[in-house]
């Protein structure tokens, strides 16, 4: 079969082999490729490894899976580490769901180009902008000093008084995690606004068109076209989020360096923290990475087939 | 019936007269999480400017006329350029100024933001363009790769980088960063396999190479989306300082150099004019690029791979 301009195409849509295009190609892809090889399927391969390695006493690693079993056996025993794996399902769960939730509509008004929608756009981006730091001490004052402070200045509430003194929903253990999740919600807008904008904008007019023609307001046009035309782009999102479960840090770093408390601890920063802690904590680090793949693993097979059918 | 003017830009414009409650509704969400976001920063950049000693309790309200009780200098940022050092742990020992924090970041920001973003160029590019088998088997790995959620192999990585030697160096991180599985590819992907095949036909009937076509053609009209990957690359390493403190901690970046500052200083660097100080010196890079590209940012494309 010839196309229009004489170029050969075959039945299954595939391009014909030319010398010189194989040439190009393999050219191309041999460093990409070759990078795949050694820090994808090596890496993954000797972290498989590495879970059942410890260190002996000269630093050598040495074959003993029951060194990393017997250390995670101690773990799950103990109550503080359901409390990680409960915050990394929790602060997973909250930026995921309120997080995508919020960016969605956020990004819907955009998409309309609504009053000050250029504006809105640079303040959601605004947080990807400033150092995480910078947002944090801004945060810990705000949240910290500045809304306690207004809520006495308005409405008489004398924090002061109480226990943690004026600092606080900062101060008390069970409002902290709270609020530092809000935080990680809070400054995750400004790339999945970029990207849900654009996936908006692939929407025909025609068919947005054809929805007022029908007599759709905002909200229905949201809800019966916006985000059924949106949600392989969300998909995406949710099954790629799934993964970080359990490597999301929710900012604990940042808030608090190595020293954060240990009930507000995250399998991820959990995780982090051996690993700054030195080289003898590899392979315990990628033990508890290949459990927590076995755990995710199916979930996110789980997620992608719930996906296919929202969307089929 | 509402009247409904055909091939305008009807979808995008609001109905004129009332706005519709979801609009109001959005409307409220986004004001109020801007003030929740620029007074906190204006905060900041007023702290940096405040006088140590006389630095209080800025956001209480009773206290509306701050510039009668602060006075506000550039000193902080005199004080934050000289004493912003960071010595490297033993056994380099080794101790970088501003300047030499500043170099760094600049390295390893724009080197690894380039190897982000050319090798998924590089790859997306062939993959669409060239429909081989292999094509086929490169894009369902990147989505296989992306759905399987392996977690913990930064200790895995770090101890490769060991076994290569390549271990506390900047070209190494750049090597980790010519990597195509992210998200990005699959935007790449969906970018090139939008845009039609009559240019790059039209460009080979008139002689032009394989490379030429890629150069030339294809890829100015992707311009925005690859411009967009590159910023939002080099942003995020700037800010990162976590990657740097276990993958190269000889060569301290500006980011590293702020954490050092807020959480290893001494009991001066500990005020809070002087931590918004260096925090506000060190944003003003990325803030100045973001406004040199900001009317590229964006990403004009719809994709679903992995979930198919």
């Amino acid at each position: 079969m010839k196309s229009l301009r004489g170029k050969k195409i075959n039945r299954v849509g595939r391009t014909p082999l030319k010398k010189g295009d194989v040439i190009f190609y393999v050219v191309l892809l041999i460093i990409p490729i070759s990078q795949i090889l050694i820090f994808y399927f090596g890496v993954n391969f000797q972290s498989f490894l590495l879970a059942f390695q410890t260190r002996d006493s000269s630093g050598s690693l040495i074959f003993d899976p029951s060194v990393n079993f017997g250390k995670f056996a101690n773990d799950i025993q103990t109550p503080i580490f359901w409390t990680y794996i409960r915050n990394s399902l929790l602060v997973y769960l909250f930026t995921s769901l309120a997080g995508t939730v919020l960016a969605t509509l956020f990004s819907y008004y955009i998409y309309k180009r609504r009053t000050l929608y250029n504006f809105f756009k640079f303040v959601l981006f605004l947080p990807s902008l400033l150092p995480a730091i910078m947002l944090v001490i801004m945060f810990k004052q705000f949240v910290g000093n500045g809304i306690p402070s207004y809520l006495n200045f308005f409405f008489g509430v004398d924090f002061s008084q109480m226990e943690g003194g004026g600092n606080i929903f900062l101060k008390e253990n069970n409002t902290t995690f709270i609020v530092i999740t809000a935080y990680s919600i809070w400054v995750s807008f400004g790339s999945q606004v970029l990207v849900y904008t654009g996936a908006m904008d692939q929407i025909s007019p025609e068919v947005i068109e054809a929805g007022k023609l029908d007599g759709t307001n905002s909200f229905t046009e949201f809800i019966h076209i916006i985000l059924p035309s949106i949600f392989a782009t969300l998909g995406t999102f949710l099954i790629v989020g799934i993964a970080s479960i359990f490597t999301n840090q929710n900012n604990l770093f940042n808030f608090y360096g190595g020293g954060g408390p240990s009930e507000h601890y995250t399998i991820g920063y959990y995780v982090y923290l051996l690993l700054r802690a030195g080289e003898a904590n590899y392979p315990y680090a990628s033990f508890i990475g290949l459990v927590c793949t076995l755990v995710v693993l199916p979930l996110t097979f789980g997620v992608r087939k719930l996906v296919n059918r929202v969307t089929r | 019936m509402k009247k409904i003017k055909l091939g305008t830009n009807n979808h995008l414009s609001s109905t004129k007269g009332k706005p519709s409650v979801t609009t109001v509704f959005l409307f409220v969400l986004l004001t109020i999480y801007t003030l929740v976001l620029i007074v906190p920063t204006i905060w900041s950049v007023y702290a940096s400017l405040a006088d140590s000693d006389e630095f209080g309790f800025v956001f209480n309200p009773q206290y509306p006329n701050l510039s009668e009780t602060l006075s506000l200098s550039f000193d902080n940022f005199k004080f934050a350029w000289e004493e912003l050092t960071v010595t490297t742990p033993p056994p380099y020992q080794q101790t970088f100024n501003a300047i030499g924090l500043l170099g760094n970041s600049l390295l390893y920001s724009m080197l690894s933001s380039l190897a982000f973003t050319i090798c998924p160029v590089i790859v997306a590019y062939v993959t669409s363009t060239f429909k081989y088998k292999a094509s086929k088997v490169i894009y369902a790995f990147v989505i296989v790769a992306m759905a399987l959620p392996i977690v913990g192999s930064m200790a895995s990585e770090i101890q490769m980088l060991h076994n290569l030697g390549m271990f506390d160096s900047i070209i190494s991180m750049v090597i980790l960063r010519f990597n195509f599985l992210s998200i990005y590819f699959l935007i790449l992907h969906a970018q090139f396999s939008s845009i039609p095949r009559d240019y790059a036909e039209s460009a080979k009937v008139d002689g032009a190479s394989n490379l030429r076509t890629m150069l030339q053609v294809v890829l100015p009209q992707s311009l925005n989306t690859i411009v967009t990957v590159f910023i939002l690359s080099f942003i995020t390493y700037w800010n990162d300082y976590q990657i740097p403190l276990l993958y190269f901690p000889s060569y301290p970046t500006a980011a590293y150099g702020i954490y050092m500052f807020v959480y290893g200083g001494s009991a001066e660097m500990a005020t809070i004019p002087h931590q918004m100080a260096v925090i506000v010196l060190l944003t003003l890079p990325i803030v100045i690029v973001f406004i040199v590209f900001n009317k590229r940012l964006r990403v004009s494309v719809a994709m679903g791979g992995i979930k198919s």
